[in-house]
């Protein structure tokens, strides 16, 4: 279940946008990929997702190459990507119906899904009818409800407001601490790599700048000294 | 106590706003109601005056009582019936072609690139231009002129259902791909719904369109349709029967395009979007 991307370069326009990127990631691990804006983390994303090809290099997954999607790899996207035409049952259901199991256990399964994003009332509503926070939610049940081994998620709190964006977090770690599914999550926001990773990957003009593992108890705390530590220490790589 | 009244105040809100629709329903019928007395008032004060020939603008009451003389001669309702057995049968096929037209188009990128431009070139022809080569080719029964409906009808549904096709997000087909899907699921579970308004649109175009050909084909070379009625009047100066097919058309186009709404809001009743949404009133 270890990911393994080697020396891997993307070119877009004759312009370098990744310069070669090692990295392995451990199964169950919860690495988070931060930089600024425009520094490749989503083509990073992209890659291990199987959406775009390396120019150079490979990523491998349990010692296979990665060529296309599969459902080993689920993705949360930003803009959630919810089908507009299915309920939240259908949408959750999607992957394992997609994936062969009968209707009727899908839905079951998917029942199970929703009960652990808390959103029992809400499954024959329409992702139109959810507010942004359910529907990133809802995006979150829907990939793993496909049963990946790699849960890719791209800026997903990016859109919501401060205080939603928090409860996301902590109810993301209850989630992933429940399912154990390796996590690579993309952000721009310092606290919320530490206050997620045990590794944070620091990414700068298209290179890993830093890896910082963090070893801070779960549920951690933002006013914890070690915490603004941390933070301290992460920040001093991006002004430099 | 206090809940009870939050309650009955919710559910007289709700009440109220369903009076309200009701209420608009209703009030769509005053617009047009006004129009026919106000056509009535003018024609009759004209019939009194003369100031231009009351022969050839007959108030609606006339032309209402012609309609039911003709009703129970039976003329009404064998050319409604021929009418709507050529719009129902062209259209249709219109519909099914230009749908999967579309989606071969949007699968198949040589398709795209061989039929797409001869598409573009022929599409825009009006049918009139097209109808008298038609007979020669079909005679003039049936053939030609479900042909020439069903032909006006192709086009906007199909170019409707590629733009559709064209502007599924990508992220749709890269989450489903993620989940495990294949092309065949994809196309079914993610393409086809995320395309159906844009074929709606395409439906309600040519909707419009197929009415014209329906008329014009029954113009030339028919026995029967509403359009037979229209060029018949003509020639033998029954002005009174040519008004009433010209209602009998208006009223038939609308009821399909109601029936079209109909089945939309049935099948689209995820869409929660515009403008009528955007602002409670
Ligand atoms: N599809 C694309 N075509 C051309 N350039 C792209 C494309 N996607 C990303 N880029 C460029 O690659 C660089 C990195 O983008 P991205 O991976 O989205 O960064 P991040 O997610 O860290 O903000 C940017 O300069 C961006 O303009
Ligand atoms: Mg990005």
């Amino acid at each position: 279940m270890a990911l393994i991307v080697e020396n891997v370069k993307k070119f877009y326009n004759d312009h370098l946008v990744l310069k070669g990127i090692n990295l392995t990631v451990q199964p169950h691990e919860f690495i988070c990929v931060l930089g600024s804006s425009g520094g490749g983390k989503s083509t990073l994303l992209n890659l291990i997702a199987g959406f775009i090809k390396p120019d150079e290099g490979v990523i491998k997954v349990n010692g296979s190459f990665v060529t296309k999607p599969s459902k080993e790899r689920g993705v949360v996207f930003q803009d959630h990507a919810l089908y507009p035409w299915f309920t939240v049952l259908e949408n959750i259901a999607f992957g394992p119906i997609v994936q062969g199991m009968p209707k009727k256990k899908a839905l079951e399964k998917a029942l199970r899904y929703i009960e652990l994003i808390g959103l029992s009332d809400y499954a024959n509503h329409y992702p139109e009818q959810l507010s942004g926070g359910m529907k990133q939610r809802v995006g979150i049940a829907r990939a793993l409800a496909g049963e990946p081994e790699i849960l890719l998620m791209d800026e997903p709190f990016g859109a919501l407001d401060m205080f939603t964006r928090e409860n996301m977090r902590t109810e993301l770690i209850r989630i992933w601490k429940e399912v154990k599914p390796t996590i690579i999550f993309i952000t721009h926001d310092l606290a919320e790599a530490v206050y997620l990773a045990d590794r944070v990957i620091v990414m700068k003009n298209g290179m890993i700048a830093t890896e910082l593992e963090i070893h801070l108890p779960r549920p951690r705390n933002y006013r914890d000294p070690a915490f603004s530590i941390l933070m301290e220490n992460l920040e001093e790589h991006f002004v430099s | 106590m206090k809940n009870m009244a939050a309650r009955q105040e919710a559910v007289s809100v709700y009440t109220k706003k369903v009076d309200k629709v009701r209420n608009k329903k209703y009030l769509h019928a005053i617009p047009i109601i006004s129009f026919f007395v106000l056509w009535e008032v003018i024609t009759r004060l004209n019939i009194n005056f003369s100031i231009v020939n009351p022969v050839f603008f007959p108030p609606p009451s006339l032309i209402f009582l012609n309609g039911v003389e003709l009703f129970h001669s039976g003329l009404i309702t064998d050319s409604i019936v021929s009418s709507t057995i050529r719009i129902v049968i062209g259209f249709a096929i219109g519909v099914f072609l230009g749908v999967i037209a579309a989606l071969l188009i949007g699968r198949v990128e040589k398709i795209e690139f061989w039929f797409m431009p001869v598409f573009n070139m022929i599409g825009p022809i009006p049918a009139l231009a097209l109808l008298p080569l038609f007979i020669i080719w079909f005679g003039i029964g049936e053939i030609p002129k479900i042909i020439l409906i069903a032909w006006t009808t192709f086009f906007p549904v199909m170019t409707n259902t590629f733009d559709g096709i064209k502007s599924v997000h990508s992220s749709y087909i890269r989450s489903a791909l993620s989940l495990g899907a294949n092309d065949r699921q994809i196309f079914k579970k993610i393409i086809i719904p995320s395309t159906l308004p844009n074929i709606f649109t395409g439906c309600q175009i040519s909707l419009g369109l197929a009415f014209s050909a329906l008329v014009v084909s029954e113009m030339m070379g028919a026995k029967s349709g509403l359009g037979y009625i229209i060029v018949d009047a003509r020639n033998y100066m029954k002005i009174l029967n040519m008004y009433v097919a010209i209602i009998l058309i208006g009223i038939e186009y609308s009821l399909f395009s109601l029936l079209l709404k109909v089945i939309e809001k049935k099948l689209l009743k995820w869409r929660t979007g515009g403008f009528e949404n955007a602002v409670e009133k």
